[in-house]
């Protein structure tokens, strides 16, 4: 919930208090730390992709992970 | 729990979006600096020194009728909650400060004061992409540059006032948070100070987080691994030790 919130010079300030207070995740990071992981890890096939998230994956993505396991099994 | 972001930033980016504050049963509070995302311009474009950010964030508890809370914040939001710490220690259960910048033996410098000037000169002439152009992207090793540059480029698109943050970017340089380090021997309440390593983020210098610390009479400093990605990136761990200072704080 934001609320605005008047200074003592009579402006406003945006404040978040209660249930989404930082907004959405800051994906450039997540992604700058999944690059990070598959280098740590030897052999590792990478796919960074842009505009998919932990939920979506599962939505978009699913059928890929699936040939990707069956083709290496 | 209340949040106070950096310089160019807005109030997603202290826990980055991270939501392990309020799983824990925090009640957290974020807000936009003046001038930054969705909050006003101040009143001149001076009007942007530690005085009137410690003064909004005395506003934001007041009208919350918040007493007493942890103050965590990175950068100019750790300037402001140590300046606030300093005014109202009955007001601060505990800090948690993060990448400090201020090095009050170097604020005057012509050096460092310039390179804000150049920053807020981008932003005015050239928008989102003349801030990017004029940040020293150089400086940054190759394996962050295209990670700070999104971040950058992100950030900076959140303000709705672009003209109030460069005149922040000349103003709060100019601001002294508290006259030295030794001012911080006063504040008395449990802390921790974040550092990153100066390969990730020059800006923020670790021996400047070390001195903080140690001038912070009951604070520990938290620093990533040597060749980790900078601890103060990563709001997941960043709210774990938020949480970890709360639960030692007396109600």
């Amino acid at each position: 919930v934001t609320e605005l919130v008047r200074t003592s010079d009579g402006r406003t300030l945006a404040v978040d208090s209660g249930d989404d207070p930082a907004g959405r995740p800051v994906l450039a990071l997540m992604v700058a730390h999944a690059r990070w992981l598959a280098g740590q890890i030897p052999g590792v096939e990478a796919r960074l992709l842009e505009g998919d998230g932990h939920l979506t994956l599962l939505h978009n993505r699913v059928g890929e992970v699936h040939e990707w396991l069956l083709a290496h099994s | 729990v209340v949040l106070l972001h950096g310089l160019t930033a807005t109030r997603r980016y202290v826990v980055m979006g991270s939501r392990t504050l309020e799983r824990s049963g925090l009640h957290v509070i974020a807000y936009d600096a003046r001038g930054h995302g969705a909050s006003s311009p101040a009143p001149a474009p001076q009007q942007y020194g530690y005085d009137q950010l410690v003064g909004d964030l005395r506003a934001v508890l007041d009208e919350l009728r918040i007493e007493r809370a942890v103050l965590a914040g990175a950068s100019m939001g750790a300037h402001t909650a140590l300046a606030f710490a300093l005014a109202h220690p009955a007001r601060v259960a505990a800090l948690c400060a993060i990448t400090p910048a201020y090095d009050p033996a170097q604020a005057d410098s012509g050096r460092s004061l310039a390179r804000w000037d150049v920053l807020a000169a981008g932003l005015r002439s050239g928008g989102v992409e003349g801030f990017v152009r004029a940040y020293d992207l150089a400086s940054v090793p190759e394996r962050w540059r295209e990670t700070v540059a999104t971040v950058l480029r992100q950030r900076l698109s959140a303000h709705q006032h672009p003209g109030a943050v460069a005149d922040a970017l000349e103003a709060v340089p100019r601001s002294r948070p508290f006259a030295s380090l030794e001012h911080l021997r006063e504040i008395t309440a449990p802390a921790i100070v974040i550092g990153s390593r100066d390969e990730a983020d020059p800006g923020h210098a670790l021996s400047l987080a070390r001195s903080y610390a140690a001038a912070l009479p009951h604070a520990r400093l938290e620093v990533e691994p040597e060749g980790r990605s900078p601890l103060a990136w990563q709001g997941g761990a960043v709210s774990r030790l938020i949480v970890d200072l709360a639960a030692t704080v007396t109600p």
